[in-house]
């Protein structure tokens, strides 16, 4: 082989190598930025499931609660209103993307 | 969800699920305990005692209230004051031997001919197993005689859903339902039950009893009920009190197919009294004439839950009935709850479309020659196309309708409200009887939909998820042109839509949403069944409402 050749072979790894390097950062960089999108995905379903779960007790303790409310008297209005607001608990909603 | 009554407050509809076994409280000879089997063995009859709770599961059935001490203006008329009946023994009931003819050649020639027994099978008065027939006779008193006021007789309708591998209920659903569905003919069942309430009407006669029989059932049981009374005499008619039948299709082609007179048939009518879910495929069978020019009276219920017959809460079953406070099943009218009287008609006329697109099809009565004659692989495709576009218009009423209801009930609720401040006694009871079917039944309506809502930003979640991962290894393959395979998969193993997203936890949020319905739909089950004691003492109702939801 003569020194040339060498030469040129060497240069030849040295660009495949930086341009494997440069293609590892690319993916990286692109892995990094969607990752970045997906938690801030997990983070607005968070949000979102949040509120629907608000939504659900919310009505229940609320509106369901007033409709009934000229329904019943006494003791088994209170016992309803009861049941409602405090006994039926807010659904736990969690997002399932992973950070 | 429980397909079963939420209270034994209507006698009717409460008998009528006693005939069918696994009922929280049935009445078929095969499920009695086996001391109540012994005591009906001995001739004696067995009592029911609906004033009391019964449990099964975790779910609690309260007893009804329209058998306490003091009774009331709402008090439901038809139930004996002591909530007490009592299943009267089948003495004529034996296990027949089935003999099979069979043939066989002799060594020296010629044939022998034997009749084996190959099988048993039960036959009584109110019993005919080879016609799927089963009817329960129950009094007021333990024994029938002149003191006896009330009687009734529960005629079970088909025995589960049909199923083309369980041939033990082909007697229901070929023999019977079929063949009335396809040919409004007098089917076998009938022809069994008329023999069967002539000999009850006769015992009752004999007893010096001059109560009226009311006759009662569900489904099947409706026709073989309707079709079953005119053959009785006139006479034999006139002991006939009422029919409050369940979720039937109407029966008057077939009344009149077996040659019965339009007087006839008017006289039968005013008897006859049908609740029917305006979502139910069988209820609304052959009922495309206005109701008021239907055969009985046509009381369209409002259901808690919107549903077809092939899901749960199934449409068919007594589940999604609700009970008003003067114990009947609460009903739609033109002031209260008027679309689902017009869903009930639109599910008539997409009926009658599917049947005349069937019978074009060449499917009759005749079960041999429609599905195994002719070209079945041709006949059985443009069936299941029919069929397909029958489901779709099928759950487009519903969903119409749901949202219909939704209206209806967010506009109506101020109404009622005021409504029962300005009323008083028995109409107070009745509109806050309704405000509380209306409140539980929209509760149940809009929590849905919320769960409904949860589900799909879930879904929508992981679809955008997925998409953003092809993406990026569709980048990732436009990118590379020098890193190996082996390196680039290792670069986005930690990239992949099984380790970005929990799976374990989007089950649990899913489950937990629909446990919280779940648990709504329990609640308002358990106010509706509260409304039951609106007029009594009002720590009762807190008590019953306690045990009905103390659960949570």
């Amino acid at each position: 082989m003569s020194l040339e050749h060498y030469d040129y072979i060497l240069k030849q790894e040295q660009h495949v190598n930086r341009m494997k390097a440069q293609e590892r950062l690319a993916i990286q960089a692109l892995i990094q930025v969607n990752k970045q999108v997906s938690l801030s995905k997990g983070t607005s379903l968070d949000l979102k499931l949040e509120q629907a779960a608000n939504e659900m007790k919310n009505y229940v303790a609320t509106t369901y609660v007033s409709n009934i409310q000229e329904g019943f008297e006494g003791l088994t209005a209170d016992r309803a209103e009861e049941y409602l607001t405090q006994d039926l608990q807010k659904p736990s909603l969690e997002s399932p993307i992973r950070a | 969800m429980s397909n079963n009554l939420s209270t034994f407050d209507n006698p009717y509809a409460t008998m009528a699920q006693g005939a069918y076994p696994r009922s929280p409280i049935q009445f078929p000879l095969d499920y009695l305990d086996p001391k109540q089997q012994q005591v009906i063995n001995n001739n004696i009859s067995v009592p029911f005692d609906f004033s009391q709770s019964v449990k099964v599961g975790k779910k609690t059935y309260p007893g009804g209230r329209y058998y306490s001490a003091n009774p009331s203006a709402t008090d439901h008329p038809d139930w004996p004051k002591n909530g007490i009946v009592y299943l009267q023994p089948d003495p004529t009931l034996k296990t027949v031997p089935i003999r099979t003819s069979i043939t066989t050649p002799n060594p020296n020639g010629g044939y022998t001919t034997t009749n084996p027994i190959t099988s048993t099978t039960q036959k009584g008065l109110l019993t005919d197993e080879p016609s799927g027939f089963n009817a329960y006779f129950l009094t007021d008193t333990p024994t029938l005689n002149k003191k006896t006021q009330q009687t009734y007789l529960t005629i079970r309708g088909s025995d589960g859903s049909f199923k083309l591998t369980n041939t033990s209920n082909w007697d229901d659903w070929l023999g019977n339902n079929y063949i009335f569905a396809m040919g409004a003919r007098h089917v076998p069942q009938a022809k069994v039950a008329t023999p069967a309430i002539s000999a009850v009407l006769s015992k009752i006669r004999s007893s010096g009893s001059s109560a009226p029989l009311n006759l009662t059932g569900h489904s099947l049981g409706t026709f073989v009920t309707v079709q079953g009374v005119p053959g009785l005499k006139n006479d034999e008619i006139d002991q006939i009190g009422k029919l409050v039948l369940f979720n039937g299709p109407d029966p008057t082609a077939s009344l009149k197919k077996m040659g019965l007179s339009d007087a006839k048939i008017a006289k039968l009518s005013s008897k006859t009294t049908y609740y029917i879910n305006p979502f139910d495929m069988v209820s609304n069978l052959n009922r495309t004439k206005p109701i008021d020019q239907q055969f009985g009276k046509i009381k369209v219920i409002v259901p808690l839950h919107y549903t077809t017959s092939f899901e749960n809460p199934n449409a068919h079953m007594f589940g999604v009935y609700q009970i008003g406070a003067n114990g009947d099943p609460l009903i739609a009218s033109a002031n209260f709850h008027p679309e689902l009287l017009t869903a009930s008609q639109k599910l008539a006329n997409l009926n009658q479309k599917a049947i005349a697109k069937l019978r074009a099809l060449g499917v009759s009565d005749d079960l041999i020659a429609s599905f195994f004659q002719g070209d079945i692989i041709n006949r059985g495709t443009t069936g299941y196309v029919i069929w397909q576009e029958y489901i779709t218009e099928y759950q487009d009423i519903i969903a119409e309708t749901r949202a219909a209801s939704i209206k209806w009930n967010m506009e109506n609720i101020p109404k009622h409200v005021a409504r029962i401040s300005a009323a008083s006694g028995v109409e107070k009871i009745r509109l806050r009887s309704e405000l509380i079917n209306m409140a539980a039944q929209l509760a149940v309506l809009e929590v849905e939909d919320q769960v409904t809502q949860v589900n799909k930003l879930v879904t929508d979640a992981k679809e955008e998820l997925g998409t953003m991962v092809r993406n990026v290894y569709s980048q990732v393959c436009s990118i590379v042109h020098y890193l190996p395979r082996w390196e680039v998969e290792g670069l986005l193993a930690d990239f992949q839509v099984n380790t970005l997203w929990d799976e374990g936890i989007e089950a649990t949020t899913r489950q937990n949403a629909q446990k919280f319905s779940n648990n709504v739909t329990e609640l308002s089950s358990g106010l509706i069944q509260a409304t039951s004691q609106l007029e009594a003492v009002d720590q009762e109702g807190a008590k019953l409402f306690e045990s009905i939801v103390g659960g949570f």
